[in-house]
């Protein structure tokens, strides 16, 4: 039964406000450098009554098409770090598959328990975005021996300030250990998993923000697609589903970047944080099954 | 920079950059590979629409089985969700190519630690797609 809001639709319908809300989320989520997931999963279960983990599948997937096109400008403007990069999707993989192999193993069938898992995740995205953080990097961190032999130290042009900034990189053990969780809540959860490896990356290992976001956008799509291949050849994939919700997403994702060169303001940040709680409450009510 | 001391010591731009000829392929395998994926999407869904079939409702609500020879079916309803599989393996298989990619060029370059790290992740990602096909 195809139905949005309980409202039943024929399939034309269905895939015009699926679009419709991808773009929605394409676009939310490139403004707050979230990636669309954290939006597009809840939009998908809540209004148009999708199964969760179908959803999450949905999800992951338009999250490479977001992340992959974001990321390549990034890429040739040399913002990405790609060392660092490199080194942490070893990490990001390994949990990547584990989440999509336990999703489709033990919480098969289990979809209040998904949509619990959400709950903490999303509250943290707006916590996250309530707080903000004033210092950016420190000039002079604790030395890494692995920082060092890998030289993940590097350097950036900074547009605002008009010069190149250089930044060290510290913790590369602890950064590891956040992006595997952050590979594991991406498997499982449809999102990116941006949300723990850009505060991960700046306040761990000293990368500055800008450098750590557009380096978070550059490993998702590796990250999700460690996921979304076991996804898709074991059949989880609903392709009618994902191909408008991966469509609306990459093409929000480009309206939302061209916005964010105004950057967001508080009250559009506190906006989102409300939406979050929000979405938050409504994920658990569902998980704990009060709401169906 | 606040300390110029630390600056003084940090290895030079080209020690810590990486070849710049990657950058450019990575920019043109993602862009090419959305694009494509983009399109193929586009016309699947395009099928699947105008030529409505019993089988196109429980694509939207249930997963699709996987098939090399799904990407080529004869039928209009089969061909529609040929494409879109193929729209995704090839969505899927973009940040994989860059991988691919990134092990060439750190190889050439002799940077055995980087060409085995990209090595490392091109394995995980085949352990995932054996995964995912043979579950």
């Amino acid at each position: 039964m195809l139905e949005f809001a309980t409202i039943p639709v024929s399939p034309l319908e269905l895939v015009l406000l699926l679009l419709l809300f991808a773009i929605a989320a394409g676009a939310m989520g490139a403004l707050l450098g979230l990636g669309g997931g954290v939006f597009i999963v809840p939009v998908l279960v809540v209004l148009f009554a999708v199964n969760v983990q179908t959803a999450v599948v949905a999800s992951l997937v338009s999250v490479i098409g977001t992340s992959s096109g974001s990321a390549a400008a990034y890429v040739r403007e040399g913002l990405s770090d790609l060392r660092v990069a490199m080194f942490l999707e070893i990490a990001t993989v390994i949990g990547g598959i584990s989440g999509a192999l336990i999703s489709v193993t033990i919480l098969a069938g289990r979809s209040q328990l998904l949509a619990l898992a959400f709950v903490p995740v999303v509250l943290l995205a707006a916590a996250l975005m309530y707080r903000g953080r004033a210092v950016d990097t420190v000039p002079n961190p604790s030395p890494d021996r692995w920082a060092d032999r890998l030289r993940l130290h590097g350097q950036y042009y900074d547009t605002a300030r008009q010069e190149t900034v250089e930044y060290r990189v510290t913790g590369s053990r602890p950064g590891l250990a956040i992006s595997w969780c952050a590979g594991v809540v991406s498997g499982l959860l449809g999102i990116g998993g941006g949300l723990f490896v850009v505060p991960g990356m700046n306040s761990v290992m000293n990368v500055p923000l800008r450098v750590a976001s557009a380096t978070s956008n550059f490993m998702i799509g590796v990250t999700a697609t460690a996921g979304a291949l076991v996804y898709l050849l074991s059949g989880h994939l609903a392709v009618a589903l994902a191909a408008p919700v991966a469509l609306g997403t990459v093409s929000g994702s480009f309206l939302g970047a061209r916005l964010h060169r105004t950057s967001p303001t508080q009250s559009l940040k506190l906006l989102f944080v409300v939406i979050l709680v929000l979405t938050a409450v409504v994920m658990f009510l569902r998980g704990v099954g009060w709401l169906v | 920079m606040a300390g110029v001391g630390a600056a003084r010591t940090m290895p030079r731009p080209e020690d810590v950059d990486v070849p710049p000829i990657l950058r450019q392929a990575i920019y043109y395998t993602l862009r090419i590979g959305v694009g494509a994926a983009v399109l193929l999407l586009l016309a699947g869904l395009a099928l699947l629409l105008f030529e409505p079939s019993s089988g196109f409702a429980a694509t939207l609500t249930h997963g699709t089985p996987f098939s090399i020879r799904m990407l080529w079916s004869g039928s209009a309803e089969g061909r529609g969700i040929g494409l879109l599989l193929a729209g995704f393996l090839v969505l899927v298989l973009t940040p994989l190519v860059r991988v691919v990619i990134s092990a060439i060029m750190f190889g050439t370059v002799h940077d055995r630690a980087f060409t085995t790290l990209t090595l490392a992740v091109l394995v995980l990602l085949g352990v995932s797609m054996l995964l995912g096909a043979y579950p």
